[in-house]
């Protein structure tokens, strides 16, 4: 069993059942970071009921409030991209909006890890950090959960071809 | 809390107000680094702005000459917008072009 936390002060458990404190775990790392979510959702507690808010959730709004910002070219890590573009070719496919989006949800707080590839010739500060402004206010403005840390790693950079600029990205 | 991309708006607009500017431009990119001077917000992007840690650059065309009345106009206007809500980053404009119609504006 790993016991990893990346966030701080998160608390990270895979079981509903989150009275039983004590071992919380992120859990099987590289397959959770492809298929981009934890599995347990989190129980905000209220005086008159509990909330629960599943990580698919804060994950694709995390993805789309990340997707919203001009100078994000697409999402995911390399192996994550292929498999997308693949879904991609189906006559309704698209890419997930979770695609490049890990989270840790804890009971009032989340950790976004982000995989990002962006345009050539934008500054991959500046898109970091309005990825990161964006993702924060959305997914506290939605879910009410505080985003602790949002980490994002820039996997590639896309340049334009004379083909891309004639035919519509699909994203 | 002052959003980014409003106090980018404000600049773009100051910086459109000043005589002899004839538009914002994403600059030149052997001047600015490589980067396109643009503030990227939710939903699109603030061209000819670019709020960096280390300063504020702006990109611009001119329709008239000289050129350096007009860029410090510009600057002034920029340190005014910034001043008003309390930021004073250094600013630089950029020239990235001179439109053929500045030659017939030439004033003394």
């Amino acid at each position: 069993m790993t016991s990893s936390s990346v966030g701080q002060g998160t608390t990270q458990s895979n079981r509903a059942d989150t009275s039983r404190s004590g071992e919380q775990q992120r859990g099987g790392g590289i397959a959770q970071k492809m298929s981009g979510t934890t599995s347990a959702p989190v129980a905000l507690e209220t005086g008159q009921g509990s909330t629960r808010i599943a990580p698919e959730v804060v994950a694709k709004i995390a993805g789309l409030a990340a997707r919203d910002i001009p100078g994000v070219h697409s999402m995911g890590s390399g192996v994550a991209r292929r498999i997308g573009q693949i879904r991609e070719l189906f006559p309704g496919g698209s890419q997930a909006a979770t695609q490049g989006v890990s989270v840790d949800v804890g009971e009032r707080q989340a950790a976004i890890d982000l995989n990002l590839v962006t345009e050539y010739g934008q500054s991959i500060v500046d898109i970091t950090e309005a990825v990161r402004r964006s993702v924060t206010g959305q997914v506290e403005g939605m879910t009410g959960l505080k985003v602790t840390e949002v980490n994002i790693q820039v996997d590639d950079i896309h340049v334009e071809s004379p083909q891309d600029s004639q035919q519509s990205r699909a994203q | 809390m002052v959003r980014v991309e409003d106090v980018a708006s404000a600049i773009a607009d100051a910086a459109l107000g000043v005589p002899g500017v004839a538009g914002l431009s994403p600059g030149p990119r052997s001047v600015t680094g490589g980067v396109e001077v643009s503030t990227p917000y939710p939903g699109g992007k603030v061209v000819g702005v670019r709020m960096a840690a280390d300063g504020v650059t702006v990109g611009i065309t001119v329709d008239r000459v000289p050129l350096p009345p007009v860029a410090d106009q510009v600057a002034a206007a920029v340190r005014r917008v910034l001043s008003a809500v309390g930021d004073d980053r250094p600013v630089t404009v950029v020239i990235d072009d001179v439109l053929p119609e500045a030659l017939n504006r030439r004033v003394a």
